[in-house]
């Protein structure tokens, strides 16, 4: 054992001490170190020093904290009480960067919280992370959300690393009995669907394996969202009765409180999957069901993947109807945040411009208030400040810029984030779960902290140089060092090229938009409105009854005043869509080669309440129901033009759905039914009393605004039938418009930062010519003394102007380059390479750098030399 | 201001104790007045709570510090001595007063 002190105590000791006094208490330490050493050893007397300089510590740092507060943290109240007066001197600057500052912070901070409650932050149930959804693949294609139930009953099996698996699915279920009908999103698991999703009962049981027999009684679990709030939290609810689609439901258990509802929000109903033997829900190959399942702990999502790709094979070697098909797994996070994974990029992306942009703008005019400053920072350097106590009072300015404005961007943020909500096209995924968490909070404070930083360094990296004297006699009026000046451009030409790149993202976005509505749609969407009902089973039995009931309900509607038509559709425009393939009597049966057709269920007359025109042979008549008719088909010109090319469709037999001799008995104009940028779809229109369904859409074309005869359409339906619900109710104008609504959106979004990102460069722009012009006034009256015209004057200091901003707008054009195939993206039927936008941006941006610079020149040209020469 | 201040707490035990070393043939530094306390009390404090009294009674000018001769042996250093200042001199008299007044006829002490 060594006869020294431990080292690394020592150094503590040292480190920790005050300057001062380390040497000397570091001696005692020693003389007690070596009078232990002689009475107890070396190993004693080491851990006794450990234990002295362990004791010694707080006292230190106390004592350092104490002497500290006499020097740094008094100046620091000065540099901050020096900041506040400062900003009282030149109040539009300062409000200017507060300004700046608050945009940026506000809109990070807003935008971060949607971004990360969305995307980032684990989902809010138990182990999360080791959640998964099962996707389907098919000849490796992209991932499909619905896989074949026995294919899932084998991965349960077969796969390892799946700790528990439940087959998802949704449905919707009309609640009656309860006051108004209501129609709910029911989610049909497996018992091992709490195993899954960590769910807790509240009351009562979750599903038992006796509740998924074909012949057990009807049960139900409740969310606990929907306990609570349409309940009331009752108490006696488990046990008692609810009568979903007309039959009464058990409620057997309420699950406890989540902020999370899979598959998606609001579905708080669970049903027991029951899969029933002998239908589609038992083949390979129909895809028709949902999966989740837990990975064992531990288990590597790549491993975990690769075991259920080779189980995936060996099931597509055994089973014929597996042929091509795959699965894969996504983390739920993933998959549920997956789908907006793209807006949030853009709006990540949009603030990322608005924060650079205004960085750029606050170092700026930061820059020009410390050159107006030149003088002060002089006399601080002349009386003996040095650099780093100038610098600290220069950063401590920038801090107390970021507190006020950072503080009241954070106040100011959860407004903005409820605004960017409430603007947000469709439902956002975990909206619930957006707010200001302290990750938020952090992240507002750091982007604060990191902008002061950065905005103060061009001004750090200046003070300390040049010569004091120099400055202390011509004050601010001494021209810039060339450095200087190459800097302020620099920072100019960032803003003029991010700038530039945002506004042509905008601009691009907008025309979009305008494309969109101009497109045709094909029908008439001014005056029409739709709804959904269900033909209740058991009031209208058989299929004639499920007909005879939406018989009842169109001739009740076509009564009422101002209605001038109304049909049955299976679907209407953006509500999904069903394809299918025929064979063409005339020609046989071509295989592959077969046309294939979206498929709609319409009524007689349907053409005219959509208003389409007929373009050949006749529509559905009313003849057309009876039992005897012949069954008959409409088409549209897409289809007649793809499947009947060159002869005429009308009298034509085809063969569909296992039946044959199917008449086309006429043509109708094409539709774009669920996307208005692409191609019109075919479209094949059967009437829906040759082939009647219980749920069906009603579509209503009237004279007066359509909402206005939405009591009457209530009242019509329920004369009909009093127990059936009235669903998604919409016109559809609101359909149209809901399905340009995202870009309407990124459009509104891109737009906003667009202003505020060519504001600010404008500003910028103004900003340095003007201060320019001010500083070289000198040179400006010896020039105009030695006989330079006005007009010369303006046009050199707009050149200069316009230099500056064409390298911005070259590195603008060269960012909206690299960034367009990204951008292609979010745009429809207009090109990301667009030239003629390009350009007209880039010149639209040079003329604005010429009007900004123009001001100045003209006070420039109006300098009288004499003035200036004699001042100073 | 400060020569009123009353003294009390760990700074006083320091003073006390550099008082008590005047007049023996150990000047008053860290080592000498933590064993002198030991001796006293039974316990000390920790030289780093000495340290940071003596800076304390420095910056309120109760003591004066100063550098020693280094001490006569191989690699010997110099220590940091205090002595009391006449306002130190006051406080600890003040002080000391005020406690035996207190303490004066304290049933505990006349109960022992």
């Amino acid at each position: 054992m060594r006869r020294r002190p431990p080292a690394m105590a020592e150094s503590l000791l040292r480190a920790v001490a005050p300057p001062d006094d380390a040497a000397f208490i570091a001696g005692d330490m020693l003389e007690l170190f070596t009078r232990t050493l002689e009475v107890a050893g070396p190993r004693a007397a080491r851990r006794q020093y450990w234990i002295a300089v362990l004791q010694a510590l707080p006292h230190l740092l106390a004592r350092r904290f104490e002497r500290s507060e006499s020097s740094m943290f008094v100046d620091l109240a000065d540099d901050v009480r020096f900041a506040f007066r400062l900003a009282q001197r030149t109040p539009v600057a300062t409000a200017a960067i507060l300004l700046t500052m608050i945009l940026a912070v506000a809109s990070v901070t807003s935008v971060f919280s949607v971004v990360d409650a969305v995307l980032l932050r684990p989902l809010p149930f138990a182990n999360s992370e080791r959640v998964v959804e099962l996707r389907s693949t098919y000849q490796g294609g992209e991932p499909l959300t619905n896989l074949a139930y026995p294919d899932l009953q084998d991965y349960r099996v077969m796969v390892p690393a799946f700790e528990a698996l439940s087959a998802v699915t949704e449905n919707v279920a009309t609640l009656t009995g309860a006051g108004e009908p209501r129609q709910f999103t029911t989610v049909q698991v497996d018992s091992a669907y709490q195993d899954v999703m960590a769910a807790r009962v509240e009351r009562g049981r979750f599903f038992a394996p006796a509740d998924f027999a074909v012949s057990a009684p009807n049960v139900v679990v409740l969310g606990n969202g929907y306990w609570r709030h349409e309940l009331g939290a009752s108490p006696s609810v488990v046990g008692s009765t609810m009568v979903l689609n007309e039959e009464p439901h058990l409620v057997i258990g309420v699950l406890g409180p989540s902020d999370f509802q899979y598959p998606q929000p609001g579905a708080e109903l669970y049903l027991p999957l029951r899969i029933y033997p002998g239908t589609m829900m038992v083949n390979r190959g129909a895809m028709w069901v949902g999966a989740v399942a837990r990975l064992r702990p531990g288990t590597l999502l790549a491993s975990a993947r690769a075991q259920l790709a080779s189980v995936a094979g060996v099931l597509e070697r055994r089973n014929p109807g597996d042929a091509g098909l795959s699965a894969t797994i996504l983390p739920l996070r993933e998959a549920v945040g997956g789908s907006v994974g793209g807006m949030m990029a853009l709006l990540s992306l949009a603030v990322g411009a608005v924060l650079a942009i205004a960085c750029l703008n606050i170092a700026n005019l930061l820059l020009g208030l410390s050159q107006a400053r030149s003088r002060e920072l002089a006399v601080r350097a002349a009386l003996g400040g040095s650099a780093f106590r100038v610098r600290r009072q220069l950063l401590t300015e920038s801090l107390v810029l970021a507190a006020v404005g950072g503080g009241i961007a954070l106040a100011l943020a959860p407004a903005l984030t409820r605004a960017l909500l409430a603007a947000y096209p469709g439902s956002l995924p975990r909206a619930a779960e957006v707010g200001m968490s302290p990750r938020v909070i952090m992240a507002g404070v750091t982007v604060s902290l990191a902008m002061a930083l950065f905005v103060s360094l061009p001004l750090l990296r200046r003070t300390g140089r040049g010569n004091v004297p120099g400055r202390l006699r011509s004050g601010w009026r001494e021209g810039r060092s060339a450095a200087e000046r190459r800097f302020g451009d620099l920072l100019v030409a960032s803003q003029v090229a991010v700038s530039l790149a945002v506004v042509a993202a905008a601009v691009l976005m907008v025309r979009t938009v305008v494309r969109l509505s101009s497109i045709d749609p094909g029908y008439d969407p001014r005056g029409a409105i739709s709804f959904r009902l269900y033909a209740s089973a058991v009031r209208f039995p058989g299929s004639s009854g499920a007909a005879r009931f939406y018989d009842q309900v169109l001739a009740g509607i076509r009564t009422i005043p101002g209605v001038r038509g109304a049909t049955t559709i299976t679907q209407v425009p953006f509500s999904g869509s069903f394809g299918d393939v025929f064979v063409r009597e005339d020609v046989g049966d071509q295989g592959q080669a077969n046309p294939h057709t979206q498929i709609v269920g319409v009524s007689a007359g349907f053409e005219r309440v959509l208003g389409l025109p007929l373009r050949a042979g006749r529509s559905f008549e009313v003849i057309d129901g009876a039992d005897s008719s012949a069954p008959v088909v409409v088409i549209d010109e897409t289809l007649a033009r793809r499947a009947f090319r060159g002869t005429d469709p009308v009298g034509k037999l085809i063969a569909w759905q296992g039946r044959q001799h199917w008449r086309v008995v006429g043509v109708v104009g094409l539709s774009r039914s669920d996307a208005l940028y692409d191609e019109p779809p075919p479209h094949l229109y059967f009437s829906t009393k040759q082939i009647p369904r219980r749920g069906l859409y009603v579509v209503v074309r009237t004279s007066p605004r359509p909402q206005t005869l939405l009591p009457e359409l209530r009242a019509i339906v329920r004369s009909v039938d009093p127990e059936v619900a009235i669903t998604n109710v919409e016109t559809f104008d609101d359909a149209l418009g809901h399905s340009i609504a995202p870009h309407r959106f990124r459009a509104w979004l891109t737009g906003v930062m667009a202003a505020v990102a060519f504001l600010l460069a404008i500003l910028g722009i103004y900003a340095v010519v003007a201060y320019g012009v001010a500083r070289q006034a000198r040179e400006t009256g010896i020039r105009m003394a030695l006989g330079e015209d006005q007009a010369s004057v303006r046009r050199r200091v707009v050149v200069m102007a316009l230099r500056v901003a064409a390298a911005g707008v070259l590195a603008g054009l060269a960012i909206s380059l690299v960034s367009a195939r990204w951008l292609g993206a979010f745009l429809v039927g207009v090109s990301p390479y667009s030239a003629g936008t390009l350009a007209a941006v880039a010149a639209a941006m040079l003329a604005v750098t010429g009007l900004a610079a123009a001001i100045p020149a003209a006070r420039a040209s109006r300098t009288d030399p004499a003035v200036a020469l004699r001042a100073d | 201001m400060n020569a009123l201040r009353v003294v009390a707490g760990r700074e006083l035990l320091i003073l006390a104790a550099i008082d008590r070393l005047v007049g023996t043939d150990r000047p008053a530094y860290g080592v000498t007045i933590r064993d002198e306390l030991a001796k006293r009390l039974g316990r000390a404090p920790s030289l780093g709570a000495i340290y940071a009294g003596l800076g304390r009674l420095a910056d309120q000018g109760l003591i004066a510090l100063s550098l020693s001769e280094p001490t006569p042996v191989q690699g010997g250093r110099a220590r940091r001595l205090a002595r009391l200042t006449p306002a130190g001199r006051a406080a600890l008299r003040r002080a000391t007063v005020g406690l035996a007044r207190l303490f004066d006829g304290l049933p505990v002490l006349a109960g022992s």
